[in-house]
């Protein structure tokens, strides 16, 4: 130990044991010239091998959220300034809920190996993976960062660094995009149909096969049906979509192509969580920070970075998004969210890629908002869904940390109007409506008609008052 | 000195004609009414937001002592801890048209916005401060 003081690196046993063993019989010799040790005894000493403990890189709380802000306050100080110079760097990060994350994280690992044992790997750096990040929307502050399973192991960053096919977590872009000229009850058709992409054909599949041929806007999402999402992009314009999502500062490319509605095209996943950002925070985008300030060692700030957000849609369009994701939630693919403990108002959606290589949940509340995804680095098919895997890794983060959620519910900004109506016909809701459901509304896109299939007169009402006299008759 | 009923009159007329100007809009200042400290119930609780109201309080008086750096950081320090108080916002708009930032102000003038409309007085105020971040625009 005191040989390595003078440079821990240098004389590290992980990195020269040779060196390292020079080092220490200079450090021995000198404890006998001072009559610390005999001659027998430093003779003894000197035959003695280079034992090290057990190998760990960084017991380093937070170790992925370290390496990233370390790669920002790289670009604002030399590294030897950054490790001599007494500064002292003030974070985002907070630590309970880094705890709970990576606490979360390990455990939902685990679980979905125990239940598949296919997904167990030998090999330490190829086992299943998972990656967590917790932010702030209003202000960006990441509160957690989770990169990977083991630090130790792997220490690629699947937050910032990874590159990874969203699926059905991108849809809500999508969504987003048609905003202007669709309404949550707008009907699509959710029929199989085909498409020519570049000369060659492309048949999208929903999930599983299903009877609903024609299905609302709202609940296309909600169910995460891939034909009408496709039938949706189609209708809107792809390039509209793209021009929407580039808004949101993907770094990585988007292209025009229908399978970009399905979420085809990689993401990084912060840039996804802070894409999200947008919907709980009233249509603003927050800049991700990591890094609050820098203090000398005389208490002088010689860095503050401040809070950094852009107005990107306008309140109602976020709060008509955040209202049709809350269904995702309630009644749709990410409705298991109740059997697990979550009963505060949650947005989320739920994404699963082809063969199921990547598992996502992206949820929030009005002041948190945390994404999950589970996969592996080789690709590697999980066999489970977003709402199977990643999912019950966002409950678990969330139930540890009561404190950071105020669960109240999303307050509907000025420029929306919540309707009843039919849940067939999606116009207004009469006295016959089976089902008939509250739905906000853009101001100004509100159905005009009330639901003539189930007004007194409609069709509707006619078959059902034949059936009464039918039955009446039988009665008599 | 003898004033004469007329001196009284035109005194009178002045004095209601100055009450019926609007106030001017440039100047900032801080309103008396706002209650940010919290009370001990409401701290127990919700520890975050009674803290967060204790930095809403020092970010306003750093704003009064004209102190916009530090009003900035203890006011970013309360939206972290709440962020559904719009007064936070609202301050820090301040601070960034103290410190002659237009694009930053008005950012979070548009989220005072957002946060305080069920609040008319402060809607007032929020509308007085777009008008004063127009203002540095120009």
């Amino acid at each position: 130990m005191a040989g390595l003081i003078k440079a821990p690196n240098h004389y590290s046993p992980y990195r020269d044991k040779a060196r390292c063993r020079s080092r220490r019989d200079v450090v021995l010799q000198s404890m006998q010239r001072n009559e610390w040790l005999s001659e027998t005894e430093l003779q003894v000493e000197l035959k003695q091998p280079i034992k090290a403990v057990g190998f760990t890189v960084s017991d380093t709380k937070a170790p992925y959220f370290i390496d990233y802000l370390t790669e920002q306050l790289k670009s604002l100080y030399p590294p030897e300034d950054l490790s001599s110079l007494g500064l002292s760097v003030y974070t985002t990060l907070d630590t309970q809920v880094q705890m709970a994350a990576e606490g979360a994280l390990a455990k939902g690992l685990e679980r979905l190996e125990s239940s598949n044992p296919d997904l167990q790997r030998q090999a330490p750096e190829q086992k299943l993976q998972g990656a967590i990040v917790v932010m702030q929307p209003k202000t960006g502050h990441i509160l957690a960062m989770v990169g990977g399973r083991n630090y130790s192991i792997s220490q690629f960053n699947r937050i910032t660094q990874a590159r990874r096919q969203p699926g059905s977590a991108f849809k809500p872009f999508v969504y987003l995009s048609a905003l202007a000229k669709f309404t949550p009850t707008t009907l699509l058709s959710n029929d199989p149909k085909s498409y020519t992409v570049d000369g060659k054909l492309w048949e999208p599949k929903n999930f599983e096969p299903v009877t609903e041929y024609t299905v609302s806007v709202k609940n296309a999402l909600k169910k995460s049906y891939n034909l009408a999402t496709v039938d949706l992009a189609m209708k809107i314009g792809l390039d509209q979509i793209v021009d929407m999502t580039s808004k949101f500062h993907f770094s990585t490319p988007l292209k025009p192509y229908p399978s970009l509605a399905l979420g085809a095209f990689e993401v990084i996943p912060l840039e996804l969580a802070r894409a999200y950002c947008v919907f709980a925070a009233e249509g603003v985008q927050p800049f991700p920070l990591s890094l609050k300030g820098v203090v000398d060692e005389h208490d002088n700030i010689l860095e503050q970075t401040h809070l950094n957000i852009e107005r990107l849609i306008p309140p109602a369009e976020a709060f008509i998004m955040t209202a049709m994701l809350q269904s995702v939630v309630n009644e749709g693919t990410a409705r298991s969210l109740k059997w697990r403990g979550v009963s505060w108002p949650v947005a989320g959606k739920t994404g699963t890629t082809n063969d199921f290589r990547d598992a996502w949940f992206v949820g929030y509340t009005s002041d948190i908002l945390a994404l999950v995804w589970v996969g592996f680095d080789n690709g590697d098919t999980i066999a489970a869904t977003g709402a199977a895997a990643a999912l019950p890794i966002w409950a678990d983060l969330m139930n540890a940390i009561p404190q950071y959620r105020s669960e109240t519910e999303f307050k509907a900004p000025q420029g929306v109007e919540k309707i009843l109506v039919c849940s067939v016909t999606g116009l207004i809701a009469v006295d016959n409506c089976p089902e008939p459901a509250e739905v906000y509304f853009l101001a100004g896109h509100t159905p005009a008609e009330p639901c003539a299939l189930h007004a007194k007169g409609g069709i509707a009402a006619k078959i059902i008052e034949s059936l009464k006299d039918v039955i009446d008759e039988d009665d008599r | 000195m003898k004033t004469r009923p007329m001196q009284i009159v035109a005194l009178v007329l002045l004095a209601v004609l100055l009450a019926g100007c609007p106030k001017p809009i440039l100047k900032w200042e801080p309103a008396e009414a706002e209650e940010t400290t919290p009370s001990e119930a409401a701290a127990e609780e919700n520890p975050r937001a009674a803290a967060a109201l204790q930095l809403t309080g020092q970010g306003r008086r750093l704003l009064e002592e004209r102190k916009p750096d530090k009003a900035i950081h203890a006011l970013e320090q309360a939206v972290s801890l709440d962020p559904t108080n719009g007064q936070n916002y609202y301050y820090l708009s301040e601070a960034w048209l103290m410190k002659g930032s237009a694009p930053q102000a008005k950012e979070f003038n548009h989220l005072a916005e957002i946060h305080l409309k069920e609040d008319n007085e402060w809607m007032i105020r929020v509308a007085q401060q777009a008008d004063r971040i127009a203002e540095l625009e120009k």
